[in-house]
């Protein structure tokens, strides 16, 4: 079943928006977030163009300032609401796991 | 430094294909430089490069130079360590000599999503001019259905249907592959894996191979037929038009390019250039007719110089070409010294069409008492067409208002003929099929002498 735009946040969207709490370019996004995660998520050049054009049409990030080739974007409210909301599942789903598997309960 | 420039046989949205070729030249010490109508390369060391094939949908083959978005996008690229080679339209082409560079595209979903809206317009435009091209080969199939001892014996019309059918041809499988490919290539993105793009080369080459043949052989048929000067002149003419209009059409496109015109007035000039550069061989050929380039030469001694009288007010033109069959094979003792003999058709590698006339001069007192004599044939170079013209043939002496009726084609020497009350014969020969019209019952003797002529 094909994927529902932003239903679910992919691990890339997640950083990119991560990164987008303060203002950013293209440029800067791409080393934070390999700083962030150490390397382990690793966000494509062309794909984050295309992210950071689909989240500007989404109105989850606004277009803050342009130098040059350089565009800078900074998260919106909705952005934040959605940025939340992912964290609020990922959240849910580390809940479940500790519950069953770390503390060895059982299912209700 | 040497240089090389290839014709890509791999479709725009191939950008598996591409990404290995462009991998496997550098291998072999060719390094892309820039991309165009054709690929250029030039010289390096042999070694291992890493390419990327990606698409920025928003560009286009005739904007004047990147767009901002464009250069943006080439700039991040750009700075995740991939070197910009070239960009052709919407494909962008990248290379990176490290192996640990991060992909240009991590996201296959996005990876997919984005090369369908980059060839989008492209597969649009594409297949409007694949409908076109197979609509032109339909109307050729009618007119080979209809009429094909004239069809099969004009080589620049055979070259025109191969043309269109090899292109018509390329668009659709071009299209058919795209669309499966994009509908299996969502269903794998979606778990994670970007479907490699279907290589359609071999295809390709078996089809620009078909077309290279038709150009040859119409070289060939140009350069040894045997047509009316017109004719003639009009198929030396098309071996200039057809790729003249194409590259001149690439020239000015270029230019217009180089000096900033817009990208609605280029797209213009793409879409309308060929068509007004074709459309140059009307006055062309107009010019010559007026200029009287065909006036004083026709059918098969075209360059003789004729001597012309005027008749009723027309001029008419004394034509002495070598027909293989005249009046005075058949009646020996006629004899007339204002015979007018006159040869004209067309040929091709396959078949050939020809009339020939024998009749006097029209202001010759006694015209109307001496015998003339008329026929048509048809010379089979391409066997398989035998039956082809003999039926097409066939199916026109039945058309007449007399009766036609199979008679014995032995005296005749051939192999099939057909008599008609007006002194009409349709005789088949190994080689050829005659349409002879007499006007009176032959003899047997003449008969055998028509067979000598056209049963050899």
């Amino acid at each position: 079943m094909p994927r529902l735009k932003f239903q679910t946040l992919t691990e890339q969207m997640f950083y990119v928006l991560l990164c987008l709490r303060q203002e950013q370019c293209g440029m800067e996004i791409l080393d934070q977030v390999d700083a962030l995660t150490g390397g382990r998520v690793k966000v494509g050049s062309g794909t984050l163009y295309n992210l950071l054009e689909q989240f500007l049409d989404a109105e989850m990030i606004r277009e803050t300032k342009v130098e040059g080739r350089k565009r800078s974007y900074i998260l919106t409210e909705a952005g934040r609401k959605r940025l939340a909301e992912e964290y609020q599942r990922i959240s849910a789903q580390a809940e479940d796991y500790k519950k069953l598997m770390i503390e060895g309960g059982d299912l209700p | 430094m040497k240089k090389f420039a290839e014709w890509s046989l791999y479709e725009m949205w191939d950008r598996t294909g591409i990404q290995r070729h462009l991998e496997r030249m550098a291998e072999k010490g060719w390094m892309l430089e820039r991309v165009g109508l054709l690929f250029h390369y030039r010289r390096c060391t042999p070694g291992k490069v890493r390419f990327c094939v990606t698409y920025y949908p928003d560009a286009d083959l005739s904007d004047p130079a990147p767009t901002e978005g464009e250069q943006e996008y080439q700039a991040l690229v750009s700075y995740a360590g991939w070197k910009r080679i070239a960009s052709n339209g919407q494909m962008q082409i990248f290379c990176a000599e490290r192996e640990d560079v991060v992909p240009v595209e991590t996201d296959p979903v996005l990876a997919v999503e984005n090369l369908h809206r980059a060839m989008r317009p492209v597969l649009t435009e594409e297949r409007r001019q694949g409908i076109g091209c197979l609509a032109l080969v339909a109307l050729y199939m009618v007119y080979l259905l209809i009429q094909p001892t004239i069809f099969w014996a004009i080589s620049v019309a055979l070259l025109g249907f191969l043309l269109f059918l090899v292109r018509g041809i390329s668009y659709g499988v071009s299209c058919i592959a795209y669309s499966r490919w994009h509908r299996r290539a969502l269903q794998a993105a979606d778990n994670g894996d970007f479907l490699d793009t279907p290589n359609l080369a071999p295809v390709k080459l078996v089809l620009r191979l078909v077309l290279l043949a038709g150009v040859l052989l119409h070289v060939i048929s140009v350069c040894t037929e045997r047509s009316d000067a017109m004719l003639h002149t009009i198929s030396l003419l098309s071996l200039i038009i057809i790729p003249g209009a194409a590259l001149g059409t690439a020239a000015v496109w270029k230019l217009m390019k180089r000096k900033g015109v817009s990208k609605e007035t280029n797209k213009a000039v793409i879409r309308l250039g060929p068509i007004f550069l074709g459309f140059l061989a009307i006055p062309l050929i107009l010019a010559l007719l007026l200029g009287g380039a065909f006036k004083n030469s026709r059918g098969f001694d075209g360059t003789q110089q004729l001597d012309s009288y005027q008749w009723q007010g027309e001029r008419q033109y004394l034509y002495h070409d070598a027909i293989p069959l005249r009046v005075e094979d058949l009646q020996p003792e006629v004899s007339c010294e204002s015979y007018i003999t006159e040869l004209s058709g067309m040929d091709s590698l396959f078949l050939g069409t020809y009339h020939a006339e024998q009749h006097p001069r029209w202001d010759d007192p006694n015209a109307e008492s001496i015998p003339t004599l008329q026929y048509n044939m048809v010379a089979v170079k391409w066997k398989a067409l035998w039956n082809t013209c003999y039926e097409d043939m066939l199916r026109d002496f039945q058309k007449g208002t007399f009766e036609p009726a199979a008679c014995d084609p032995a005296p005749w020497g051939a192999l099939q003929a057909w008599s008609r009350a007006d002194g009409t014969y349709l005789l088949g020969y190994e080689d050829g099929i005659v349409l002879l019209r007499l006007g009176y019952t032959p003899t047997e003797a003449q008969m055998q002498t028509v067979g000598a002529v056209f049963g050899k």
